[in-house]
Formats: C-alpha cells, structure tokens, sequence
C-alpha cells in the first residue's frame, strides 16, 4: 500500500527557481492509479 | 553546421568553439538534487521545441530494504498530467530471488521509468517527443539494489495523447528518496 504523499519539489529549470507547492486534489486522487508495486521473493 | 572536419593549422575560433558545444550530441539542460524527503520532485519548461528527444539520467537512493517504483508523469505548463492515459511495459529480473517480472497496464495515471532503494539506484530514460503534437513515448534502463533484493531491466511507456509538455513529474511508491536528476537534450542537426 502506497503512503500518503501531498508535498511535490519544483525546479524551474527556466527561472532557476525552486519551490514546493501541495499536491492537487487530482494527482492526490491519481496515486491510487499507480501500478501495484509488484515484489518478488 | 554541427558537423566540421578541421585541417591541420587551422585556427578554433570562438564562433566555431561556440557552435559546436551547442552542437554536441546530448546537450545539458538541467539538473535536480534533492535530500531525503518524501516529496515528489517536479521539472518545469525543462522541454521545448529546441529539442525533439531528450535523456533524463537519475543517481539516487531511498529507504525501501525492497526497492519500489519511480513513476514519471508529463508536465503541461506547469501541471502534471495524471489522465490515464499512459500506457507500460515492464521487463525486470529480480536478484535476490531469481525472478522475472513482467508488467504491461493501460489507461494507467503514470508509466514507470525506474526503482529506488536503499543501498543504490540509478536509471537512463530517452523521451521522444514530449515537446511534439505526437503521443510522447519512453524507454528506460534501470538499476537498483536494496537490502530485500536487487533489480535490472527495461520499461517503456507510451502517453497517448498529443499534448505538448514542457515538463516532468517524477514520483515514487514509498518511503522517501534522494537523488540527482539530469536533463540533456538530443541535437537535431
């Protein structure tokens, strides 16, 4: 089972500048549409 | 001209110095690094139309004994695309155990592009066509050790839609990671 992740790090790349914002309530609700991490042995 | 044969005594000018290190093969862009944290990472006007493919190159580690997916998204202005509209396929052997795994999903919110671990990880990623008004596609070779088990193999991811994106998301399944994330760019000419 996935953990709860709400916080996203953004660069940038054309200002130089580094932020870090709340996740929106569509990629908070998209984390449950992330493959199963699947794991052998 | 990316291309110049010089003759013996010819003078390198400046001009030339210049064309060619902009003209050299895979072209830095961007790089990333952050400290352990359990925060998805996200590189804005990383893509444009001065390039058609790119490499995204990854050093990382994490803190999952058994290593767990690092998921990648497109980047539209400055949202991450999390329609389902990504579609995967996964070849990794697993050491530890001796195992291969095979993944392949559609009408997913994001295609894998690696792993990460807790003793190494590392992967190499060429995205073609992000920047285009074609389906952007990816193809990535990957490594990670972790303390339960190591993995090794190839993943390719196909975003269908034609969406031109100047950026990337990068995410991971669990815990928190570390890492370096480079951007180069593939000359055209």
């Amino acid at each position: 089972m996935n953990e709860p992740r709400n916080k996203v790090q953004v660069l940038n790349v054309a200002t130089g500048e580094e932020t870090e914002r709340d996740m929106t309530e569509t990629e908070i609700a998209a984390q449950d549409g992330i493959r199963p991490n699947a794991v052998a042995g | 001209m990316a291309i110049k044969t010089f003759t013996t005594g010819e003078v390198l000018t400046a001009s030339d110095t210049n064309t060619y290190l902009a003209n050299s093969g895979l072209v830095y862009i961007a790089s990333k690094t952050w400290t352990s944290v359990s925060a998805d990472q996200q590189l804005d006007n990383c893509f444009s139309s001065t390039y058609d493919n790119y490499r995204i190159v990854f050093n990382g580690t994490g803190n999952q004994s058994t290593p767990t997916v690092v998921f990648l998204r497109y980047v539209d202005g400055t949202t991450p695309d999390a329609v389902a509209t990504y579609a995967y396929t996964e070849s990794i052997v697993v050491g530890g155990p001796s195992t291969s795994l095979y993944f392949s999903g559609a009408s997913a919110t994001s295609t894998g592009v690696g792993f990460v671990g807790d003793t190494q990880s590392s992967f190499s990623c060429d995205i073609y066509a992000p920047n285009l008004a074609l389906n952007t596609t990816s193809t990535s070779h990957c490594n990670v050790f972790g303390t339960v088990n190591y993995r090794n193999g190839q993943i390719t991811g196909t975003k269908l839609t034609t969406t031109q994106y100047e950026g990337i998301f990068l995410g991971r399944g669990t815990g928190s990671w570390a890492g370096t994330l480079t951007v180069f760019g593939y000359r055209k000419a």
